[in-house]
């Protein structure tokens, strides 16, 4: 191209300059570049004095394609060449490519034709992989007739389809989603992997994805359900579409949801608490437990503490005396995961079992002494009026008459006060 | 317009839910995997209501899959359990669960299996990393190999095994290549102890094995030769063998498996030897004595096939799915034509996949209800 455009710097001015004398269209038809000469029309007549094409080599292992070199004729007469192949060395052979010059002693076969191939229905149509034509050159001379030697044959093989990429390892446990990695493939043919996924080792894998890409080498299947098992195979991609055998199937399990707890029960009661206890979770992930109680009046059950990990058990202090009420536990782990709830506890608060009694003396109160173990001292209240305060279970009101209303509300240690009890009348 | 349009759409979708009859929406529940709860909406069907008789069906059937599903996670858990496999036969028992929450006893179990895994896991990882720190790479395999069995699921011991395998390969690939020279060397003394280096970290090691067997038939046909004058500056250097050529590599590997299915009649597992046969002679198809071996073996087997198709029918009954394929299986190494255990294993083999697809699929309580 270069040597034409020197050589046309040249002659140009030249040929302007002598323009009068010179038809100048006649130059530059000339002058101009030619392509080519068109293949003749090959005929049926054969020539039998062309010799046979010779070098003939078939180059095998490239993907999908077999590329063909000879050697150039020596004799003028040949125009060209014409290529056949055969699916096995017996033939038939069937023509495949026609190449209009002499020198033109390369080609390459990618099946990009209509003549019979090993595999049918191969998508693209083309050369499968891994395997073997066979193929002949034959010369043809200018008026089209084809050379009648015997021509040499020479075999190819393509490519094998790729191996699956090495060291597939699938993470279990992570929370509804499976990690896949793997080795990068050593070919350098491989441009990506193919990821697919069966809900059992012989099922049907579903692909999931395809990666581009020889070094990329993660995948990451998410939006699945808790305690799911799936089994995946990746299998590798070469550039020209064709995807290898899967690799063996890699089991994996996602992350279940924690169990749920155990062991739940009451522990201690005070008035207006209740302590439960629990066994510790066998999660090592745990973040903490939720303590859920369900009054027997209410509709919906409602928080009572978030706990952590390290706890086995907890207080409720939000109880009413004598309240009926249900317990369950929840355990959370650190990805979030809710168990199902515990077995259900339920249990009725304390009572102060407050009596009034009137006596000679006045009116005589008694309450639970189990109760007033929990307290640094009781407050005692006629008709809603606090009277008096006792660090014993008794108290004689020296006043009181029969008909008169009375509460105890129990005082804790650090100061704040228990729910009061309910009203007892004196008799 | 468009506002009627709407009211229409609305109209019809209401008209669709308020059809949906309970037997249909227990149906749906159903398929949507909460056997359970499908029972409870028929349940609620009364005697009086025509659909009555149909719920009632369903409520068999449904409560009888769900039993023997149930039956099956269970068995497969002891199944596993049974083989020190505790990751395995936890997961199986909460599947289990999963179907029967209120199973105490089987939620019980599963708590002291998980704390027993978690144990032995924390156990086995540090005994593992203990041995590779020291380099001791046959300890560190023995350690990752009962790891595995224990909590086949557990990320960190996949990590360790990858590890190990890739030191592994690395320390294989330089002894093979070692005793390989030396072989070519005529060392023979050398090379033997370079393959008997890898059967150190891989006892199975078929291209060591196969060497090993190399090298002795060598010797065995050498050794006429043995007054042969030795070379004074090797001293190592056998007498030139009358074997002309170092078999290929595949029959290299054959004869590998070969001496392997040897070591498992050897040490009392014929059926292991069978598997070790077969493999030897898919490496090479010609290799004569792994075919002999093979026959005699299946001979000596044959007596046990009405005994292990038995055993085989005994599990499947119990609903022990996998204990059930195995005994097949066993009889398939010994009779590979024997159509009743194909049958069967056919037949427990969809059994388990129909089990395996139930457990990829969302659990009932995730499943959006009609």
């Amino acid at each position: 191209m270069k040597r034409s455009a020197a050589f046309g710097a040249l002659v140009l001015p030249l040929a302007l300059a002598c323009a009068s004398s010179l038809d100048l269209g006649k130059m530059r038809e000339k002058l101009a570049p030619r392509g080519p000469e068109p293949a003749p029309q090959l005929r049926d007549e054969p020539n039998a004095e062309l010799a046979r094409v010779e070098g003939l080599r078939a180059i095998s292992g490239e993907l999908r394609a077999i590329p063909l070199r000879w050697d150039a004729s020596r004799e003028p007469e040949v125009a060209g060449y014409v290529i056949d192949r055969a699916a096995s060395a017996d033939g038939p052979f069937a023509y495949i490519a026609t190449l209009a010059d002499r020198f033109q002693t390369v080609y390459v076969d990618a099946g990009r034709d209509l003549a019979p191939k090993r595999t049918l229905g191969l998508a693209g149509g083309g050369l499968a992989h891994a395997e073997t034509y066979y193929y002949r050159v034959r010369p043809f001379d200018r008026s089209g007739r084809v050379g009648s030697a015997l021509a040499a044959i020479a075999s190819g093989t393509t490519a094998a389809k790729p191996a699956p990429p090495p060291s597939v390892q699938a993470y279990s446990h992570l929370p509804r989603r499976v990690a896949l990695r793997w080795q990068p493939a050593s070919d350098p043919n491989v441009t990506g992997y193919v990821v697919s996924r069966s809900p059992s080792p012989s099922g049907v894998y579903a692909e999931l994805a395809r990666i581009e890409g020889r070094h990329r080498t993660v995948y990451l299947d998410t939006a699945l359900p808790d305690l799911g098992v799936f089994y995946y195979r990746v299998a590798s991609i070469d550039a020209a579409g064709g995807v290898g055998d899967p690799s063996g199937a890699e089991r994996a399990v996602t992350k279940g949801e924690p169990l749920p707890p155990t062991g739940l029960r009451v522990a201690a009661q005070t008035i207006g608490a209740n302590t439960l206890q629990w066994e510790a979770n066998v999660e090592p992930d745990l973040r903490g437990y939720r303590l859920i109680r369900k009054r027997a009046e209410a509709k919906e059950p409602e928080l009572v503490a978030e706990l952590p990990a390290s706890a086995s058990s907890a207080t409720d202090a939000a109880v009413s005396v004598g309240e009926i009420v249900a317990y369950r536990l929840i355990a959370i782990d650190a990805d979030g995961l809710r168990s199902r709830p515990s077995d259900s506890v339920e249990i009725a608060g304390i009572g102060y079992e407050l009596r009034a009694a009137s006596t000679a003396s006045g009116v005589r109160l008694s309450w639970s002494p189990s109760a007033q173990a929990g307290f640094r001292e009781t407050r005692i209240l006629r008709n809603g009026e606090e009277i008096a305060r006792a660090t014993s279970a008794s108290y004689v009101h020296a006043g009181g008459e029969s008909g008169d209303r009375y509460q105890v509300i129990g005082v804790l240690a650090d100061g704040s006060e228990a729910p009061a009890s309910r009203i007892a009348e004196a008799e | 317009m468009r506002a009627r349009k709407r009211w229409l759409a609305s109209a019809c979708a209401c008209s669709a839910l308020a059809c949906t009859t309970a037997l249909e929406r227990g149906e749906q529940v159903y398929q949507a995997g909460d056997r359970a709860e499908a029972i409870a909406v028929w349940e609620k069907i009364d005697s009086a209501e025509l659909d009555y008789a149909s719920a009632q069906g369903r409520i068999d059937a449904v409560a009888e899959e769900r039993g023997q599903l149930i039956e099956r996670y269970l068995q497969r858990g002891r199944y596993f359990e049974e083989r020190g496999r505790l990751a395995e036969a936890v997961l199986d028992y909460r599947l289990a669960l999963r179907i029967e929450p209120n199973d105490r006893t089987t939620l019980a179990h599963v708590q002291e299996l998980s704390r027993r895994v978690a144990k032995g896991r924390a156990e086995g990882l540090a005994l593992f990393r203990a041995a590779f720190a020291r380099d001791d790479l046959a300890a560190a395999r023995v350690h990752v190999s009962s790891l595995r069995v224990l909590d086949a699921f557990s990320p960190e011991v996949a990590d360790c095994q990858r590890q190990l395998a890739e030191a592994l390969a690395t320390r294989i690939e330089a002894s093979l290549a070692r005793a390989n020279d030396r072989l070519d060397a005529g060392r023979f003394r050398e090379a033997e102890s370079a393959f008997r280096a890898v059967l150190e970290l891989d006892p199975q090691n078929v291209t060591a094995r196969g060497n090993l067997a190399y090298i002795e038939r060598l010797r065995t046909e050498s050794a006429p030769a043995a007054n042969a004058t030795p070379d004074p500056t090797d001293p190592d250097v056998a007498p030139r063998p009358r074997v002309s050529t170092r078999p290929r590599e595949f029959e290299i590997r054959a004869e590998g498996y070969f001496q392997n299915a040897l070591g498992a009649e050897a040490s009392g597992d014929p059926l292991q030897a069978i598997r070790y046969d077969l493999a030897a002679i898919d490496a090479d198809a010609s290799h004569a004595a792994a075919r002999s071996h093979l026959a005699a073996l299946r001979r000596a087997l044959d007596a046990q096939v009405p005994g292990l198709l038995e055993a085989g029918r005994r599990h499947f009954q119990r609903e022990d799915l996998q204990a059930a394929l195995d005994q097949w299986e066993l009889v398939l190494l010994i009779d590979p034509g024997n159509s009743e255990a194909r049958d069967y294993s056919a037949r427990a083999q969809k059994l388990l996949e129909r089990l395996e697809e139930m457990r990829a699929a969302p659990p009932p309580s995730a499943t959006a209800k009609p």
